[in-house]
């Protein structure tokens, strides 16, 4: 969509708190926006990236011979290479992710391009920037989705240089938020979409590294010592600890199926606080076109815990 | 009723015959049972990747009928699963949630 209209700002902004708004924390705010972005594009990305690693666990998996009456094996989950039918599927899924990822690359567009707006009068390059942002949220929520604000920014006159400064960073700030909030309830009615493979992927990968320590190809150190954690022990020795003694090829085996069943919940948990994150970001500007003091350190903070999560999440490893 | 409650059945169901189908594999040397248990266990997880990626909105009777019966089938397949005895049983059950989450997805879609 090209926003034809231009909007004329003369004397509103004394009416639009645009006095107290601050330039500095509307500056942090693209910032902050577009690590939001990036942490988010991050996490989607995961299921392609580990696509090949359960293909592949799978086909090593099945390599050892199924479970049967009278067989002692090391694939003792029943693992079968994943068919085309079900990689199919996957890819199907992973272009679905990759629609949410392109909203992503224009809310980075429209937060890099606020940050120019703030910081000088880049109206053209925002309103560019906000056209493809709803574009992409069109394309996303649906075509009959309307941020409410059709007029681009246009020339603002009657006022300081300063208060045009505000004036413009409150409505960058306004129309971003607009489109942020058509965004999240969609994003967070697609949560199960987004983590259901996700989570799959890393239930039978934990199956997979079962028939790799059953074979013989692992070493437990590290697990052993993340069990002793903050209970004053360490783990002995430096030789590798493997599936050779059956007490502790049973007792390892035991530990990855109680994380195969807790790490789903991981998955779901990371999505959630990513959620919150465009939430909080809503939130922050509404606090920033209101001219209020904006938490966005506290924004910040949760962006650096998203991107670990992502890290986590992309490891099947607890997001703590 | 929405997308999620269906995902939750089909999910649940796939998890629980994905943890015993080893156990099952390893008490059964008959070839056709063994053939249909990975069958059925691949099939039901390329049908529950199905739903996920499925633009599923339309809750209209004839889905919540088949809601109705996908939970009660995937009640009676869990306790199947618990009792690992009557591996025809089991395949039976699996067989239906087959089919009643292709036709939620079928009869669903927007």
């Amino acid at each position: 969509m090209r926003s034809s209209s231009v909007l004329v700002v003369g004397v509103s902004c004394a009416l639009a708190s645009c006095s107290t708004l601050s330039v500095e924390q509307a500056g942090k705010l693209a910032s902050a926006g577009r690590e939001a972005a990036a942490g988010t594009t991050a996490f989607l990305q995961v299921p392609r990236e580990r696509n090949g690693a359960w293909i592949e666990g799978s086909a090593f998996a099945a390599s050892y011979p199924l479970p049967a009456p009278g067989v002692t094996t090391c694939n003792r989950y029943g693992v079968q290479p994943i068919p085309q039918s079900t990689r199919t599927i996957a890819e199907a899924y992973y272009a679905e992710l990759d629609k949410t990822a392109r909203f992503m690359g224009a809310l980075d567009k429209a937060y890099s391009a606020y940050a120019e707006l703030v910081a000088y009068d880049a109206r053209g390059e925002f309103n560019t920037a906000y056209d493809g942002l709803v574009g992409a949220a069109k394309d996303y929520i649906g075509v009959s989705f309307d941020p409410g604000v059709t007029a681009a920014i246009g020339s603002i006159g009657g006022l300081v240089q300063s208060e045009r400064q505000k004036a413009r960073a409150k409505q960058g700030s306004e129309r971003i938020r607009r489109v942020l909030e058509g965004f999240a309830p969609a994003f967070r009615a697609h949560q199960r979409g987004f983590t259901g493979l996700r989570e799959q992927q890393v239930r039978e990968g934990y199956q997979h590294v079962a028939t790799l320590w059953c074979a013989g190809l692992l070493d437990a150190r590290p697990l052993i010592a993340e069990l002793a954690t903050g209970y004053g022990l360490a783990p002995l020795g430096p030789d590798p600890v493997t599936a050779s003694d059956p007490q502790v090829n049973t007792a390892i085996a035991k530990v990855l199926e109680e994380r195969s069943k807790l790490r789903g919940r991981d998955v779901d948990q990371a999505f959630e606080k990513i959620a919150k994150t465009f939430d909080d970001l809503i939130v922050e500007h509404r606090k920033v076109e209101a001219g209020q003091a904006a938490d966005i350190g506290l924004l910040t903070a949760q962006i650096a815990e998203l991107r670990q999560i992502v890290e986590a999440y992309s490891q099947a490893e607890p997001a703590s | 009723m929405n997308k999620q409650k269906v995902l939750d059945e089909l999910e649940a169901a796939l998890v629980a015959l994905s943890d015993q189908l080893g156990d099952l594999l390893a008490q059964t040397d008959d070839k056709a049972e063994r053939r249909a248990l990975l069958s059925r266990h691949s099939t039901l997880r390329d049908t529950y990747f199905k739903a996920l990626v499925a633009d599923l909105r339309d809750f209209n009777d004839t889905v919540l009928v088949l809601f109705d019966d996908l939970k009660a089938v995937r009640s009676e397949l869990d306790e199947a699963l618990e009792d690992l005895r009557d591996t025809p049983r089991i395949l039976r059950l699996a067989t239906e949630m087959i089919k009643l989450g292709g036709a939620i997805i079928v009869a669903a879609a927007v």
